[in-house]
């Protein structure tokens, strides 16, 4: 039978769904314009910083998710912190010195500094979280940069002392952290760390939607001074081509960006755009204790049969710098020091026979897209590189949670990893390298002088030689192959035009923000 | 002929009892049966979600602390073991969650530290809002579009129509949501919510942008199942012998399609929509994340990967209990749509 008189009914129905969209599409396209213009021509509409991620802890000192530290940074203050060339600088202490012996260091806390909650900062409060980081309970892994605190003293309100087991003058760096953040000792022993912030920052928390958003308002009682900006929100936005486009309509007002593709798009727009190198690298580790890759000549050969620089064209756009082991910071080497600082073949040959392994040899990688997505591309162009040299390299990508198993339990003969630096090469290697290293399975590798090393630079408290004694620990991790270290990416901070004063850290703390105006 | 001749049936085992003194007894005793097989189930799924949970690679610390976890002392992991319960038997695990969920206490997250409740508390409005304006988008291209084609059967609406339908069972939901958003916000640099989730009472017309779209790509798919379910039906009914004899009759054929032709295929399309609403709550997982929509999907998704086992566990039981109660009353709104079982 058929039923024509109901294509009339039909019509409408899909016109509706059509109009709907259509309406929809205008008319939010003309709304967000119009909140557009509206949150930024009032210094009380919030200040809205968009990332992929979310806020997924509130506890500063055992958050490891970057945006929750770079959040909780604007609300919890460490003693001391970096500045834009990575040395540290005074925060909470306005000064430290160390005793005699090297084994205490005192710190002077600034005075006139308060709680959100209007206490006032003092020596108990550092005592009390410090120890919280301490104590196994806690669960904090920043704990192993204070490993060597042995006990901590309060002789005066504004005066903390750290008992060293031994002198290690890398504290300091460890001390920068916003994992080491000083908190309430009142909010410590009352257990509302995790869900109530209460810090000394510039910015104070107001509500935390977990997955959503973080909405932080500005500390009028701002030791530094009070910020220009009333209220900031990190906001959630899954798609990196969607916060261009929610900075691009004015609803967003900082975009914290990872992927060039997208930053390209803006590069035409009144946007500004920084991009700078951030403190993670990566490297392709390798287990040096069993295998062909024990042979420090066959890892030798390996590391110079790969072209850095097109490992990292091709597996980041080119977008970032071929690093040595210490990618920032006074410490950081050259990127093409010591052996095979660039490409050889040649060399890669040689170094085959002198493993006694002229044919070549095979071993498998362990990549994880989830964790990092250029990793897989990285180990695509190392494989081809290897191959010139009759290296068979199969890669393994994995999901998370087994990279995640597997690195931990060192169960791979490769991995390419994304690691957290730290300007302070003992900071980044002693966890690896250096004695009783917590991370010494996974990284594959250990060596009596290496480990010296190591201790020596960190227990000399003379800058000049400590420096140079970190030179030596560069060169002896690259031209021993212990790792294969390949590049360091860019990170992007985008900023509405109407935004100043705003430069981004090296640390990617977003501190500068306490002095960012936004004008109408 | 009548309309109790229509060949379109309750389906087996659903609510249909016959007249007499004793019916109502009997759908009371249908009822009872349907709620205590609910019950069974979600003792089931309950089951299967805190083992299935437990089985995955790594555990709440390296879900936590990634390669951090690394970092910790042996002190210090023991003491996170023990926090989290990790190391006892699953039988005693589930066994405190269980004595702990039938007190009415879901847990806490050990993620943020709030409880379950809570978070369940804020998500589901969010995902029954969604659910049910992506089902009146479904139920409205389905039903449009499907009486449509089966008004023209052969013809180039009724092609039309079967081509959207074939290609909105066959891409899935995060493909036509990921690419919403990329067209919207490319072209249109438009993304509603780039401006945080806004309920129906604080912000209505921003509330409908950003429900709209997630809603509009599960709807697609919804519609493309109910399009050819009420196609199908309503050609099936077209054919009977009690629609010849109402035209034959000399009613409009207007009034033919709805009194006799409609009606007579919605047992189907309500059996269809039914199944889709109860899938649909599945599929908010992918398009709440797409979304940023602060819903249980997106709460389940962010748990899973966090390892946050309370509200993985709470999340998948409201699902669940979602399910159950929508396929309950789908069977009775057969008595309503039915007259057989009103008699």
């Amino acid at each position: 039978m058929p039923l024509a008189s109901l294509s009339r009914r039909g019509a409408p129905a899909a016109a509706l769904v059509a109009l709907s969209i259509g309406l929809a599409a205008c008319s939010s396209s003309g709304s967000t314009s119009a909140n557009s213009n509206s949150s930024t021509s009032t210094s009380s509409a919030p200040f809205v910083i968009a990332n992929t991620s979310s806020v997924q802890k509130l506890d500063p000192q055992i958050a490891t998710n970057f945006l929750d530290l770079q959040a909780l940074g604007l609300v919890y203050q460490p003693l001391v912190t970096l500045n834009s060339s990575l040395q540290v600088v005074p925060d909470l202490a306005s000064s430290w010195t160390f005793s005699s012996d090297s084994k205490s260091v005192t710190f002077t806390l600034r005075s006139g500094v308060k709680f959100d909650d209007g206490s006032t900062l003092t020596s108990a409060d550092v005592k009390a979280s410090l120890e919280r980081v301490l104590n196994p309970k806690t669960g904090a892994a920043s704990a192993s940069n204070i490993a060597t605190v042995a006990s901590i003293s309060t002789p005066t309100p504004q005066t903390v002392v750290l008992q060293l087991t031994h002198p290690d003058f890398s504290i300091l760096y460890g001390l920068t952290t916003t994992n080491l953040a000083i908190l309430p000792a009142k909010a410590i022993a009352a257990g509302t760390i995790a869900t109530q912030p209460d810090g000394t920052g510039p910015f104070k928390f107001v509500s935390w939607s977990p997955g959503t958003s973080l909405t932080l308002a500005k500390n009028p009682s701002y030791w530094g001074g009070a910020p220009s900006i009333n209220q900031i929100v990190f906001r959630t936005i899954p798609d990196e081509q969607s916060i261009a486009s929610a900075l691009q309509a004015g609803t967003v007002q900082m975009g914290l960006l990872t992927e060039p593709q997208v930053v390209e798009t803006l590069s035409s727009t009144s946007l500004q755009v920084h991009k700078e190198l951030d403190l993670n690298y990566r490297a392709l580790m390798l287990q040096d204790r069993t295998g062909p890759l024990a042979n420090v000549n066959a890892r030798l050969a390996v590391q110079c049969a790969l072209n850095r620089t097109d490992i990292l064209a091709n597996a980041a756009l080119g977008q970032g710098e071929v690093v040595g082991p210490v990618p920032l910071g006074p410490y950081a080497p050259s990127a093409t020091a010591g052996t095979c600082g660039t490409q050889n073949l040649a060399q890669a040959t040689h170094y085959l026979a002198a493993a006694g392994m002229s044919k070549g040899f095979s071993f498998t990688a362990i990549t994880s897209d989830a964790l990092d997505a250029t990793s897989e591309a990285q180990a695509v162009t190392a494989q081809s590189d290897l191959a010139k040299v009759g290296i068979h390299m199969t890669i393994d990508n994995l999901g998370e949670n087994d990279y995640i198993q597997r690195w931990l339990k060192g169960q791979f003969e490769a991995a390419f990893a994304e690691n957290g630096a730290n300007p302070d090469p003992y900071i980044m290697y002693g966890r690896y390298f250096g004695p009783g290293a917590n991370l010494a399975v996974p990284s594959g590798y250990s060596s009596p002088a290496l480990a010296s090393l190591l201790t020596n630079a960190d227990e000399n408290p003379s800058a000049s030689t400590r420096a140079s004694l970190y030179a030596q620990i560069n060169a002896y991790l690259v031209n021993n192959a212990v790792w294969i270290w390949l590049f360091d990416s860019y990170d992007y901070t985008v900023l509405a035009s109407n935004v100043h004063g705003y430069t981004p850290l090296p640390n990617e703390q977003l501190s500068a923000l306490a002095t960012t105006t936004v004008s109408g | 002929m009548t309309v109790e001749d229509a060949g379109a049936r309750p389906p087996a085992g659903r609510l249909g009892v016959g007249a007499g003194p004793g019916r109502g007894r009997a759908i009371a005793l249908r009822i009872a049966a349907r709620l205590a097989k609910a019950v069974i189930t979600l003792v089931g799924v309950a089951v299967v979600v805190f083992i299935v949970l437990r089985l995955l690679p790594g555990n709440q610390i390296t879900s936590s602390l990634g390669v951090n976890a690394g970092l910790l002392t042996k002190a210090q992991y023991a003491d996170l073991e023990h926090y989290y319960g990790i190391g006892k038997p699953i039988p005693q695990q589930f066994g405190q969650w269980a004595g702990d969920l039938l007190h009415g206490n879901l847990g806490v997250s050990e993620q943020s530290g709030r409880s379950v409740t809570s978070l369940i508390g804020a998500a589901l409005p969010v995902t029954l809002e969604l659910a049910i304006a992506a089902m009146l988008i479904g139920l409205v291209i389905g039903v449009g579009a499907g009486a449509v084609a089966a008004a023209a059967p052969g013809r180039l609406a009724d092609r039309g129509a079967r081509l959207v339908a074939l290609a909105g069972l066959g891409v899935p939901s995060f493909v036509i949501g990921s690419g919403l958003v990329a067209l919207l916000a490319s072209v249109f640099h438009y993304f509603p919510s780039s401006e945080g989730f806004a309920s129906l009472g604080s912000d209505p017309w921003l509330n409908i942008q950003q429900i709209f779209w997630p809603a509009l790509t599960l709807g697609l798919g919804i519609g493309a199942a109910i399009l050819r379910t009420t196609r199908g039906a309503m050609l099936d009914v077209a054919r009977r012998d009690y629609v010849r004899a109402a035209r034959g009759r000399g009613l409009a054929p207007r009034l033919v399609i709805i009194k006799h032709v409609l009606r007579n295929a919605l047992i189907p399309i309500l059996t269809m929509s039914g199944i889709q609403f109860g899938y649909l709550l599945g599929g908010t997982v992918v398009v709440e994340e797409i979304f940023v929509l602060p819903g249980l999907g997106r709460l389940l998704l962010m748990s899973v990967t966090e390892s946050d086992y309370a509200v993985a566990e709470g999340v998948t039981l409201v699902f669940a209990l979602g399910f159950i109660v929508v396929n309950l009353l789908t069977d009775l709104l057969y008595a309503v749509v039915d007259p057989r079982l009103r008699s």
